[in-house]
């Protein structure tokens, strides 16, 4: 599985290269996410732009790795594809997570 | 291309998971092994199965969102992610909506899968649920859902409506 980060400024931005999020990877991209964020990381974006598919369980592992930042730290999802936008929209998970169309327009409104 | 050609060039798509979608009287056939990557490779070989019908993007991701629930359960419940047992999907295009029934030789349904509406409450960010999503997903996406049990078989029958009206269907 890939998974690569870069911070712009001090928000971290890990992208997921992947096409499905679903249950034959969901446990490894847990994993695999809570080695990509440091302990430094204060705001992270996830990246989702490249993913077309995700199922309840990748779902439920982008949770679980919300819930890994204690705090004042705080993930944030973008680039969310229409199939994924709507499992965010029907599970009404898209209240809980700050969505932002792309990276792009998440930095640059951010003031990072 | 001939039918038989066509059909052939669809069932090998799922050669690696022994998935094959054979059309059969205006009826889509499917089955392979229970796993994970199984059911990736079964719904690519239905969507390309469905192809002639030119679903819209957007029927197809509700017809994957909601199939891909189904299949998730049969391998990690009814068959307990044991990997042995066969699933099978028949789906059948009508106009406006898509009829599917899926059969396993796994455990039982346990009934409350199919009448249990709620879904786990998101409102505390501490206690968000991780899990209890894949049967919400279903009910929001399809209508007319029963399951029979019928000679150590799960019969799970749903329908899936099609709302892109420029979906020509047989």
């Amino acid at each position: 599985m890939a998974l690569s980060s870069k911070y712009h400024g001090k928000v971290l931005i890990v992208t997921a290269h992947m096409a499905h999020i679903d249950a034959a990877v969901a446990i490894q991209f847990k994993d695999e996410i809570r080695a990509e964020i440091d302990d430094h990381a204060q705001h992270v974006i996830l990246n989702l732009a490249e993913v077309q598919f995700i199922d309840s369980s990748g779902l439920g592992a982008i949770v679980a790795s919300m819930k890994q930042l204690k705090g004042n730290r705080k993930l944030d999802l973008a680039g969310l594809t229409p199939t994924v936008a709507k499992v965010f929209q029907l599970t009404r998970m898209d209240t809980v997570f700050k969505i932002h169309t792309s990276v792009d327009e998440a930095m640059s409104n951010d003031g990072n | 291309m001939t039918a038989t050609e066509q059909a052939l060039k669809r069932a090998r798509l799922g050669d690696d998971t022994g998935c094959v979608c054979m059309p059969s009287a205006g009826k889509l056939l499917l089955r392979y092994t229970s796993s994970n990557l199984g059911t990736r490779q079964a719904m690519k070989a239905l969507l390309h199965g469905l192809n002639p019908w030119q679903l819209s993007a957007t029927d197809q991701g509700k017809i994957q969102v909601a199939l891909v629930e189904v299949l998730n359960n049969i391998v990690k419940h009814a068959y307990s992610n044991q990997g042995s047992g066969i699933i099978e999907i028949t789906c059948q295009p009508f106009p406006g909506h898509l009829g599917f029934e899926v059969t396993d030789t796994g455990i039982p349904l346990p009934a409350h899968c199919l009448t249990n509406d709620h879904l786990p409450a998101v409102d505390i960010q501490a206690s968000l649920p991780e899990g209890g999503f894949g049967w919400f997903l279903i009910r929001q996406l399809s209508y007319d859902i029963s399951h029979e049990r019928r000679k150590g078989k799960n019969h799970l029958n749903l329908k899936i409506r099609l709302e892109d009206p420029s979906a020509q269907l047989a």
